[in-house]
């Protein structure tokens, strides 16, 4: 699970974020709602340790990890969609999924000079599961073309899968849906969907209100760095101070 | 037969440069302008080396050595950085190893070279025996590339090359798989640098300047990056193409200049007509 407790950050004395508070249990949906700016997706850099937060405490996996790198941290689960989707353009479907299982045996290249037959296996394995994802998202045909020829929301597809590759445990989906054709929202659905089923403990940041209030169990509103509002879907949208940040007043 | 076997002797040193070469412009997405200089320490160190009385294989063991250690120094300082820097940080590399090389004279006898160098014996050191043992260490290196090419590993280096974030928030260790595959890359250099001071039996700075890594680069540009076919082809039809001047009579006082304004015709044309370079896979930005 994830656990933030007054977390603050603050770039040349301008709060950024500012006492955040917030948990998400394994088999959560928890989405994060807000207007632009509001500091959700710095939230998540703060998570995955892109930027150090200056006051508060992270638990990530019930470790503290306040002073954990970006690779210690990934190391306990974290996993990251990017908003601007972040797929390897040059790299087959295929190869980017396979490239995402940790500590693969081939990562160490002596291995594949000396235990040969291991690292087939463990190859073969990684490509059995990445073509039942493929299958999965409807890619299989797309198999060995390069990632770039995709569509936005085949790429967004291809994306989230790369989680289920990376056995990423606490996921920080930000804005699964956006830019994508209203064709492909089910398939994302169905994926977030398998993430809780899986027992992952998720994390969305999502601007289209009707579709996050359905998917997700419990919501945060920000605003300006701050909390402003927390509780399920049907609270979080009819307390006022939503109202107020989303009509801008 | 003689000019045949120098020609295959040199195609054999230079594709297995530009294999090498491939996994710093193909795999990693840089263009090094220091790889002469990894090809230079290969051929000083086991020149040095082998007067010294190791033998052949000794010395071109322990001068890839040396060579993946110095390509730390590279690593160290540029890879925190974008593509750019990389190419300025090499060039600095280059250009200070061709100083040293030429000024350091109580080692490297600066202009005057190294002579006397001896020739590995096993198949005897005539050119027949050069080029088959040579052939193998060419075969030995391709060998080692389709394994590393086709391993985790490289997959791994590829993701970091199309987006260094994603591959971090996906658990890769950045500056580790850059820095290994530079390191093989400096050393299998140092293999070809070995060779070629064995075969010339003399070397001098003059054959590892910044004109030789542009050169280098040109051969894995012209050929293709990303594959094996690649560097090949590009290293056979960078070596024949200026030989093919000889047989058309040109006088020696302009040939070089030809040969040079070859290169960049041939560069010119392939990025025009075909960017990935005549078999390769990789298109080079």
């Amino acid at each position: 699970m994830l656990a933030l407790t007054n977390i603050g950050f603050r770039v040349n004395g301008h709060a950024i974020i500012t006492d955040v508070t917030l948990t998400a249990s394994y088999g959560e949906i928890v989405a994060l709602i807000g207007p632009n700016g509001s500091g959700k997706t710095t939230l998540f850099n703060v998570i995955n340790g892109f930027l150090r937060h200056t006051s508060g405490n992270i638990a990530i996996a019930g470790t503290r990890a306040d002073n954990l790198t970006v690779e210690q941290r990934i190391a306990l689960g974290v996993g990251r969609l990017w908003q601007d989707v972040r797929i390897f353009q040059k790299m087959s479907c295929l190869e980017n999924l396979v490239v995402a299982v940790k500590n693969s045996p081939g990562e160490a290249l002596w291995r594949a000079f000396v235990q040969p037959k291991k690292i087939k296996l463990a190859e073969k394995e990684a490509i059995d599961k990445a073509e039942q994802y493929l299958k999965l998202t409807g890619l299989i045909e797309k198999r060995n073309i390069e990632a770039e020829n995709l569509s936005y929301g085949q790429q967004k597809l291809l994306a989230m899968c790369r989680l289920f590759m990376n056995d990423a445990t606490i996921l920080l989906l930000d804005e699964p849906y956006a830019g994508v054709s209203s064709v492909l929202f089910d398939r994302i659905s169905a994926l977030i969907e398998k993430m809780r089923k899986l027992n992952q403990c998720i994390l969305i940041i999502e601007h289209n209100i009707a579709l996050v209030q359905w998917v997700s169990q419990r919501m945060y509103a920000f605003d300006e760095g701050r909390i402003i509002a927390e509780g399920t879907p049907r609270e979080v949208m009819g307390s006022i101070e939503v109202k107020e940040a989303y009509a801008g007043v | 037969m003689n000019y045949v076997l120098h020609l295959i002797i040199l195609i054999e040193i230079f594709a297995i440069l530009s294999l090498s070469l491939n996994l710093v412009v193909g795999l990693n997405g840089f263009l090094s302008l220091a790889h002469a200089a990894f090809y230079g320490i290969g051929a000083y160190v086991s020149a040095l080396l082998m007067l010294a009385g190791l033998n052949f294989f000794g010395a071109l063991l322990i001068s890839a050595i040396v060579a993946a250690a110095f390509s730390s120094l590279i690593s160290i300082a540029s890879l925190r950085f974008k593509g750019d820097i990389f190419i300025l940080v090499t060039l600095a590399f280059q250009v200070v190893f061709y100083s040293i090389l030429y000024n350091w004279i109580s080692v490297t006898k600066g202009p005057y070279g190294i002579s006397g160098i001896p020739r590995p014996s096993i198949f005897g050191s005539s050119l027949p025996g050069l080029a088959l043992l040579y052939g193998i260490l060419g075969g030995l290196v391709v060998f080692i590339m389709i394994i590393i090419l086709k391993s985790h590993f490289a997959l791994s280096v590829t993701s970091v090359r199309e987006d260094v974030l994603a591959a971090r928030a996906l658990g890769k260790n950045v500056f580790l798989l850059r820095a290994k595959s530079i390191a093989i890359a400096s050393a299998v250099a140092a293999i070809a640098g070995s060779m070629y001071a064995s075969y010339l039996t003399f070397i001098d700075p003059t054959s590892f300047t910044v004109d030789e890594s542009i050169l280098l680069v040109s051969i894995v540009l012209v050929g293709g990056t990303g594959n094996l076919k690649g560097p090949i082809v590009g290293a056979v039809v960078l070596i024949l193409l200026p030989e093919a001047l000889r047989f058309l009579q040109i006088p020696d006082a302009i040939g070089p200049n030809i040969r040079l304004i070859l290169y960049g015709l041939a560069l010119v044309v392939l990025m025009y007509l075909r960017p990935r370079g005549i078999a390769g896979i990789y298109r080079f930005e």
